[in-house]
This record gives C-alpha cells, structure tokens and sequence, in this order.
C-alpha cells in the first residue's frame, strides 16, 4: 500500500495509530486519576535494572560458563555440553522466584494468619521468622523438575 | 546555528550507534532471528486472547450494573461497554472454569513473555529510533505493550499473594484500566507484524525448523531488522531446545498453579499456591480466602444474639432456629475465587432465596443486598445480586455445609451461596439481606 507522504506507512497503518493512541490515552487518563501517576515509574525503573544491571549480570555469568565449558571440551575433560544442565534448572527456578517471591519470602500481607495452617510453608511462629525452609523447597522443587 | 544543532545531533547519533547494546555486534545469540521470535508470538497470540476474554468475564460477572460493591471501576465510562450484560447461574461451575482459566494461563504464560521480550531485545536498541514519523508512534506504543503485559502479569500475582496490592478496589482499578491501554498496543502491533509473524514462520518452515538438533542449528540468513546477530556465537541450544525450556518452564508454572483449581485431591500440587492452607476440620476443611480472624469477627456477634434482618415490603429479625426451622434444601455447588482457586462441590444445606424473598412480601424484588459483619474489608461487606441469582432453586442462604453446621471461617451463622456466582459476592456472615424492586 502506498505510503502516506509526511507520515511514511500507509493507511491502515494510520488507523491503526490513532485507535492505538486515542484507546491506550483514555485508559490511561482513567487508570491514573484513580491511583498515583508515581506508580507508572516502575516501567522506566524496571527497564534500568534490567538492561543495565540483571542483563550484563547473567548474560555474563552465561557468558563465563559457555567459555568454561568450550575449553573442557578442547582439553577433553568433558565430551558432552553440561551448560544447559545449569541453565535450565536456573531459569525455573528463576520464574517461580519472579512469580511467588512474596509467598516464597514471606513478605505477604498477614502472612501469619494465612501462612500459620498452610500445607507445605508453615514453620512454628514461636521460633521467629526464617525463610530457608521454602527457600529450601523450591531449590529442591526445581531441581526434581530438572531431572 | 541550526547547521550547529544538525551537527550536534548526528555526532549523538554516531557516538549511540557504536555504543553497547546499540552495536550490532553487541548481540551475539546464533538462534535469535525472525523465526525464533515469531514462533513466541504465535503462542502469544492464541494464549492472550484467551486471558483477556476470561479476565472481561470476570468483570461481567460481578453484574456491575448492579452498583455498590459490584463496581469496583465506577468511572470507566466507555471501557464499561460489557457492564449491563446480565450473568447466568449455569453451568454450575461456569465462573469456576473462566477464573481458573484466567488466572492458571496468566501465570502459565510468565516465561512465553519473557522469552519474546529476550528474542526481541536488539531490536529495543536502534539508533535511529525510527524513519518516519509513522514508525516513531508505533514504535512508542510498544511501551504501551510491554509496559501494559507486565504491569498486568505483576498486578495479579501481587495481588494474589496478598502483597502491596491487598485492596480489590485498587487491584481492579490497576488491572482493569491497565489491560485496555496493553491492549490498544497489542492491536496496532498485530496490525503491523502479523505479516512479518507470518513471513517469519514461513521462510524456514515450522516443522522443519522442530526437526533440528544442536548441531544443524545454524544462524538465520541476514535480515533487514535487528534480531539476527552479524557475529553469531556458537550455538550451544538448539532453536526446538530453547523452545523446550519455555515450554517446560511454563508447565511448571501451569501444574503449580493448577493445583488450587481442582478441589482437594490435587491441593498437595498447589505447594507455592497462597491458599493452600486448610482452614477447618473435617467437613469445612475446604480453602478459604478470608478466615472470621482476618475478617475482625467477634465471638458475641455471631453468638446466641444474632439475628438476621430480612427487608422487603416486611421487617423481621430471624434467629438461627428460626431458619432452621423452615424448609431447608441441599445444593451441592463449588466455591470460586476471584483469585483464581476454587473448591469442588460442597453440600450447602439451607434456606431458599427465592423463599426468602417470598417470606420479605418481595417475589417479584429485581436484586438483593447482602451486607456483612466483617469489618475489614470494604468490598466484601456488601454484596448485590440480581434477579435470575437469587430466584435460581440452588441459591442458598447457607446455615450448614456437608452435613455440619458452617465454620466461622466459612460464614457462621449464616452465608450466601448461589451458582457460578465469584466467591467474593456470596457473602458470610450475613446480617441483613435487602430485597430491593428496582435494579
């Protein structure tokens, strides 16, 4: 389709725009007169500590083991890659993290009304507060789920 | 002077497109590629829409044209389109299903985002940002997308886990509002990409690019966007290997979450699940979201001096023993929550609604209200329910469950339970109900 001078992609495209800006404008006047524009700094922030902090991090630890493994394989001390041996189990176990660190830490609201009779995350509350024991189950967790 | 700024600019320019993550080379992954991204899109594009359409139910279902409570988004005006939609009472676990499914998906799909987002980052760094200005706004929407996905996925586990988002008027507003503005960037971006998506899939084929082992996976030819690297490092996953451990880290996410949704039987599945606990002995052990402690019920309340207020056309006050004494039903019905969980069939034993409204002067009432003695959280100490509710021969006033008398933490005296109704709006502790004529 032809191009729309001054505008450089064609009509649908146009269309497509304005339904996108006048929907997503709308929403969003309505989202943040009900609760703080503030709120919407956790986009920018998560792009920060992502790309320039989370991203070198484990792109170089990724980095750090493909070397290790590339030169065991040169001085055969290893005939087969073990790198997703280590990647795998990490990244679930990261994806549980991401999605149930309040659960996992106990950081949830009322934790010791919910959490006193949960099956598997109940720990005696006289003893205090630790987290280790479900931090415990979910490495163990992750790890049956890597086998 | 502006010949200065021109020069300024374009040495920014310069100095961007040879710095990091905005080289070329920066990005070194031999899999990345049109095809690796369009097969994530593919399996977004099926799942999202189910998610999105089991989420407006959810907001159907709490009749929201019903008001009070029931509108937990009052001003949404124009996005209000689906608000006078009446729900039905059947199938029974009609809302059991639609919740289950958008909560259980949602959280299922958590690593499918994430990978699209890793297939797509080089394309995030692109110095210029754009050729036109019609390439600059839709390139803009993309915060609206991912921004909007994000916000969406952490909104709702928060808030399931009873995290920072613990109040459901503030949950709903977040999540509500926050889908449209997601879903006006998903519609212009399948607008523009579902040709390349398809184009994408197409050059290398799907089942001939699944038949590939490590050792056959080399990088996709050059392309004119940005995914594929000009200096591909050695593959050490193939492109099916990587898809695997998306899918396997999804099924993780799918049978830990599943768990809560399929009664008792499968609750020892739901380890990470933040209902997973069992509030009661015997024949009330089965979840709940709130326990008569978490609620601030107080022993005297609920002693031998309650009484519940019937209004309609009469006012009566009933003691326990005076329900008890009228007809008493059986309805065997599921409890669902809006966060998700439910609960397989209990037998509820109590008395008719619509016998209640005959017994208020009102069998002709269009809605009821439920009002509560919890005293801590706002929405769930009134409820409204329509007509076709409270008529239907299953709702109960509910005074015992599987033969014994209710729990205080599943409602004691006296609770509301009505087909494929959220569990929120059938309302415990009940202290009044009102039979109103007008909707």
């Amino acid at each position: 389709m032809k191009n729309i001078p001054g505008y450089g992609r064609g009509p649908v495209h146009l269309l497509g725009v304005i339904f996108c800006y006048i929907l997503a404008i709308y929403a969003g006047v309505k989202l943040f007169s009900n609760v703080s524009l503030w709120i919407a700094l956790a986009f920018p922030a998560g792009i920060f500590l992502h790309d320039f902090v989370l991203f070198p991090l484990y792109s170089g630890i990724d980095r750090g083991l493909k070397h290790l493994q590339r030169r065991q394989q040169r001085e055969e001390k290893v005939s087969v890659g073990w790198v997703n041996h280590v990647r795998v189990p990490v990244m679930i176990s990261f994806f549980l993290l991401l999605a149930y660190f309040p659960i996992i830490l106990r950081l949830s609201d009322d934790r010791y009304l919910y959490f006193a009779n949960h099956r598997y995350l109940s720990i005696p509350l006289a003893s205090g507060y630790s987290g280790t024991g479900s931090w415990l189950r979910l490495q163990l967790l992750c790890s049956e789920a890597a086998l | 002077m502006a010949e200065n700024n021109k020069g300024l600019m374009r040495r920014i320019g310069d100095t961007l497109r040879d710095w990091g993550p905005f080289r070329r080379d920066f990005w070194y992954s031999p899999i990345r590629g049109p095809w690796l991204t369009s097969f994530f899109s593919l399996m977004l594009l099926i799942v999202l829409p189910i998610v999105f359409i089991t989420g407006l139910i959810d907001h159907v279902a709490w009749n929201p044209a019903l008001g009070g409570t029931n509108n937990r988004t009052p001003d949404m005006g124009l996005l209000g389109f689906l608000t006078g939609l009446e729900w039905p009472t059947r199938p029974i676990w009609l809302y059991r299903l639609t919740e289950g499914i958008h909560v259980v998906l949602g959280i299922s799909l958590i690593p499918l985002v994430f990978a699209k987002l890793w297939s797509i980052m080089p394309s995030l760094y692109k110095w210029p940002l754009a050729d036109s200005v019609g390439q600059a706004l839709e390139r803009l929407s993309i915060l609206f997308l991912i921004g909007g996905i994000l916000f969406q996925m952490f909104t709702g586990l928060l808030y399931i886990q009873n995290f920072v988002i613990i109040n459901n008027f503030k949950f709903n507003q977040l999540h509500f509002y926050s889908n449209w503005i997601f879903i006006a960037g998903l519609v212009l971006h399948v607008l523009v990409k579902f040709p390349v998506m398809v184009e994408g899939l197409r050059a290398r084929g799907v089942r001939n690019e699944l038949q590939k082992s490590l050792s056959e996976t080399e990088p996709e030819p050059r392309e004119e966007g940005r995914l594929v690297s000009t200096d591909p490092a050695p593959p050490t996953i193939s492109r099916r290997g990587a898809i695997a451990v998306v899918a396997g880290s999804s099924l993780t996410m799918f049978a830990l979450a599943i768990g809560q949704t399929l009664g008792q039987r499968w609750s020892w599945l739901a380890i990470l699940s933040p209902r997973a606990q069992s509030p009661g002995e015997g024949p009330n052990d089965f979840r709940v979201n709130k326990t008569a402690e978490k609620a601030g019920i107080s022993p005297e309340q609920v002693g031998p001096g309650w009484r519940l207020e019937l209004v309609g056309n009469t006012h009566q006050m009933l003691s326990r023993e005076d329900l008890l004494a009228m007809p008493l039903y059986t309805s065997s019905l599921p409890i669902a929550c809006l966060e998700g969980w439910s609960t397989g069939n209990q037998d509820w034993e109590g008395i008719r609604m619509r016998d209640l409204a005959d017994l208020a002067g009102m069998p002709n009432a269009e809605k009821v209200l439920f009002e509560s003695l919890e005293s801590t959280d706002a929405v769930a100490r009134m409820a409204f329910m329509r007509r076709n509710q409270f008529q239907d021969p299953l709702s109960l006033l509910a005074l015992r469950v599987n033969g014994v008398d209710l729990s205080l933490d599943h409602g004691y005296p006296a609770r509301a339970i009505v087909p494929a109704t959220p569990g929120n709006r059938n309302t415990k502790w009940i202290y009044r109900m009102t039979f109103m004529e007008e909707v």
